[in-house]
């Protein structure tokens, strides 16, 4: 998804887990180089091994990595200093100043990635570094767990270089904390365990995004290429809930494959999406859905602002500047930022009105996230806002626009898209995913991993090949 | 070994890929010699690539090279205009099937052809060379219709096409699924449709009922008034402008005689949008011209009749235009009107 953090990446699939250049030589060339290389050494060959990848793929701003790792480093250190000071008179000015750097470091980070936000935003040819909205984050979370004393200040440039570029992480998250990442960063003895549990997640996410994902995109690219204008109400329906299940499965299949790499190397499994269609509602949703970046939200943005502890006016101010964030975070289009502005909406209202009568009723709770959700996608799927307004005549006929459309559409990309659609159903059920899972040494379990590896491999040989990936004429 | 049983899809991934890797590298040179285009893939990619044309490792080199499969691989392309007049070299004026292509009677329709470097002297030659080493279909000889009088476009109406075929790719799939003539006219047509699917291999691609025709079948069966062709996309990525215009050129040979009295339209093939045309090393209007300027060369305005509905959809650098495109080669539903429009003020009536 180009919305979510894959800004540019060049000719070079170096970081591109769903590609065979990354699984057939990068991935099994990096862990050889890992698994031969005394333990202390190991973070030096992630952290090289990262910088090289980041590099081929996108040689303009290795630099300005580097240079983050860098500042980001200094900043962590001055934030240590004078935690430990004595005397009241002593304290409260180390505390002033280790507030100043905490600002400068923040501002530092968020700047950067702002002034690329925005630029992104005025000129759509502008390609973002990669990774960027990552890796920005995770300093931020850095330092402000730093300053809070959360976690010690790193010491060794290259662990903190290693947690900010891991490849497996670099382009689109997790966003891990700097606690969490430190499990692998001191314990560098790997285990072929590790890797075994690992790959299964890594092929579980592949799957997901070359087998499911990748299909649906068709069935999106389809409606796109008729012209929302030009769709029945039925297929723009079944679009929606297509492009919604499109997404979950591209994301959080690419999110998996990222966090079993890590797994690979001793970093923990960090749970990044959780059957976020199963919630009963858009607040649970969002707390089951790209898990890493909502608890970022919560707790360097909305906490600090003051969460739920100072009134009901001012905890909807919060919430709605938290959304808003999330929303610009996302792109720079304004679509986006009314997607997250109506999602903060619905937060509040499911906070102080809507959320006691969801609980009294399961049914009904469910229908209404599997009504709501997909219609807040379009917002962010659609183009524009304008487009995203004809979506909406389409999805609800009332007003007469609609031009060229033909009502057999519908049952056409049914009658083609039918299996796929009832896979993604299927593997949204929450109990079948946590039934594979649990029985993930069940030789049933590892034959049907290793089909769907070789398959996919079969879906990405012929797709690379194809120009068109998405259709021929 | 006993660590080995812990890692069981590790190890049988390991295992399987090496094997993988030494069947690709084992037939490199052999029947995955035309499978290496990708770049940058592994030569992993190469077994699955002939996997998916029916090449497995298991399928012995001499059998592939049977005439039929020849076009199933891809071939580099890229052909400069000039090879098509050259290859032509032995003038045959006898097998004038097509080549009765007088360049000073075309009137009114072609000459408005704003195709770069338009028809030029030497179409004649092109044609009658690519015919005169076939020198097939024997009974097809020049129509006898109107004593070789020629006709210009006229303006018609929506009837004019209540007994006309369209047959093309995912282009004209769309004219059937939004341009409104789905009640009246007949369509041939199927996605990534190319025009070796239409003769040469025969594909059944056409549904009447439970069956499924091929294009000669079902042209055998029906008879039309009038035969729209567009297509060339797809192919453009296997083969040359030169192979692909001798397959077309026979392909109309073969509508011609399946069809005797129909009006033939050959349809330049659509542009593709401006980012599109900038972009590709292959699907570009540049290529697309070369071909659409062979296509032109087929008409001789007495039954066989060239229109470009470029025309009415490009902008004035002869792109198609930015805003009626998402994926920049289809038009978007609303604008097959568009397309229509043009059919119907381009109509020949004898």
């Amino acid at each position: 998804m180009a919305a979510i953090g894959i800004g540019n990446l060049g000719t070079l699939n170096t970081l591109v887990f769903s590609s065979l250049e990354f699984l057939f030589r990068y991935l099994p060339l990096f862990l050889l180089i890992f698994f031969v290389t005394p333990v202390k050494y190991r973070n030096f060959v992630l952290f090289a091994f990262s910088l090289i990848l980041y590099g081929l793929g996108e040689p303009k701003y290795v630099f300005l990595l580097l240079g983050m790792c860098g500042v980001n480093y200094l900043f962590g250190r001055s934030l240590e200093e004078g935690r430990e000071a004595i005397g009241p008179g002593a304290m409260r000015r180390q505390q002033r100043r280790r507030k100043k750097w905490l600002f400068l470091g923040v501002v530092c980070n968020a700047a950067l990635l702002i002034y690329f936000k925005l630029s992104g935003a005025m000129d759509t040819n502008m390609l973002l570094p990669l990774g960027i909205s990552f890796y920005t984050f995770k300093s931020i979370s850095y330092l402000a767990d730093v300053y809070r004393g959360e976690t010690e200040a790193e010491h060794s440039f290259v662990r903190l270089g290693v947690y900010i570029c891991c490849f497996p992480q670099i382009v689109s998250g997790p966003i891990m904390r700097y606690n969490d990442a430190l499990e692998g960063l001191l314990d560098g003895e790997g285990k072929l365990t590790r890797v075994e549990d690992g790959i299964k997640l890594l092929v579980a996410g592949l799957g997901m995004k070359v087998l499911l994902a990748d299909r649906l995109g068709i069935l999106w690219n389809d409606i796109q290429t008729v012209g929302f204008e030009s769709i029945s109400t039925p297929l723009a329906w079944l679009g929606a809930f297509s492009y919604s299940m499109e997404l979950y499965f591209d994301f959080a299949g690419y999110s998996l494959m990222a966090v079993g790499t890590g797994v690979m190397i001793g970093f923990p499994k960090i749970r990044n999406f959780d059957q976020p269609y199963s919630a009963r509602s858009v607040s649970e949703f969002y707390r089951r859905w790209h898990i890493t970046l909502g608890s970022w939200f919560r707790d360097y943005i909305y906490i600090p602002l003051g969460g739920n502890r100072r009134g009901g006016w001012r905890t909807a101010f919060n919430l709605l500047a938290v959304w808003a964030v999330t929303g610009f975070w996302h792109g720079g289009g304004l679509h986006f930022v009314v997607w997250g502005l109506v999602l903060g909406l619905l937060v509040i209202l499911e906070k102080f009105w809507l959320g006691p009568h969801l609980k009294r009723h399961p049914v009904l709770s469910h229908l209404y996230v599997l009504f709501v959700i997909p219609l807040t996608w379009v917002l962010f799927a659609a183009p524009s806002l304008r487009e995203a307004g004809i979506y909406f005549a389409r999805l609800f006929p009332f007003f007469g626009v609609g031009a060229a459309v033909n009502p057999g559409d519908f049952g056409k990309e049914l009658s083609v898209f039918w299996p796929v659609l009832a896979a993604s159903v299927f593997f949204c059920i929450p109990q079948v995913y946590r039934w594979c899972e649990k029985h993930r040494r069940n030789t049933l379990v590892i034959l049907a991993l290793f089909a769907i590896f070789w398959f996919c491999v079969y879906r990405m040989a012929n797709a690379a090949n194809n120009p068109f990936m998405y259709a021929n004429f | 070994m006993k660590r080995w049983k812990k890692c069981p899809l590790l190890a049988l991934l390991l295992v399987s890929g090496i094997v993988m890797e030494g069947i690709a590298l084992a037939n490199y040179n052999g029947i995955y010699a035309d499978y290496h285009g990708a770049g940058t893939a592994p030569a992993v990619a190469s077994v699955f690539m002939a996997a998916k044309d029916h090449i497995y490792p298991w399928s012995r080199e001499e059998a592939l090279q049977e005439p039929g499969d020849k076009e199933e691989t891809p071939v580099p392309q890229e052909q400069p205009s000039e090879s098509v007049s050259e290859s032509g070299a032995a003038d045959s004026p006898e097998s004038g099937a097509v080549s009765g292509n007088e360049a000073g009677s075309v009137s009114g329709g072609v000459s408005e052809n704003d195709m770069p470097g338009s028809v030029s002297g030497n179409e004649t030659e092109s044609i009658s060379g690519n015919e005169a080493g076939d020198g097939q279909t024997p009974g097809s000889a020049e129509p006898e219709n109107g004593e070789g009088q020629t006709y210009g476009f006229t303006q018609v109406g929506e009837d004019y096409f209540d007994d006309a075929v369209f047959i093309g790719d995912s282009r004209t799939q769309g004219l059937f699924e939004y341009g409104g003539l789905e009640n009246r006219a007949t369509f041939y047509c199927k996605t990534s449709l190319t025009v070796y699917d239409l003769f040469e291999k025969g594909k059944p691609f056409i549904k009447e009922g439970d069956e499924k025709l091929t294009l000669e079948e079902a042209l055998t069966r029906h008879q039309f008034g009038k035969v729209y062709l567009m297509i060339g996309i797809n192919e453009m990525g296997t083969g040359t402008a030169e192979s692909f215009f001798e397959s077309y050129a026979k392909a109309v040979l073969e509508i011609r005689r399946l069809q005797p009295d129909a009006i033939i339209f050959v349809q330049g093939i659509m542009r593709v949008a401006g980012d599109k045309n900038a972009s590709d090393p292959i699907f570009n209007n540049t290529n697309i011209n070369i071909r659409n300027v062979e296509i032109q060369t087929l008409a001789n305005n007495r039954d066989i009749f060239y229109i470009d509905v470029n025309e009415a959809v490009c902008d004035e650098n002869g792109n198609l235009h930015a805003d009626w495109t998402f994926d920049q080669i289809h038009l978007k539903a609303k604008y097959y009107q568009v397309w229509k429009e043009f059919l119907m003020a381009h109509g020949v009536v004898r």
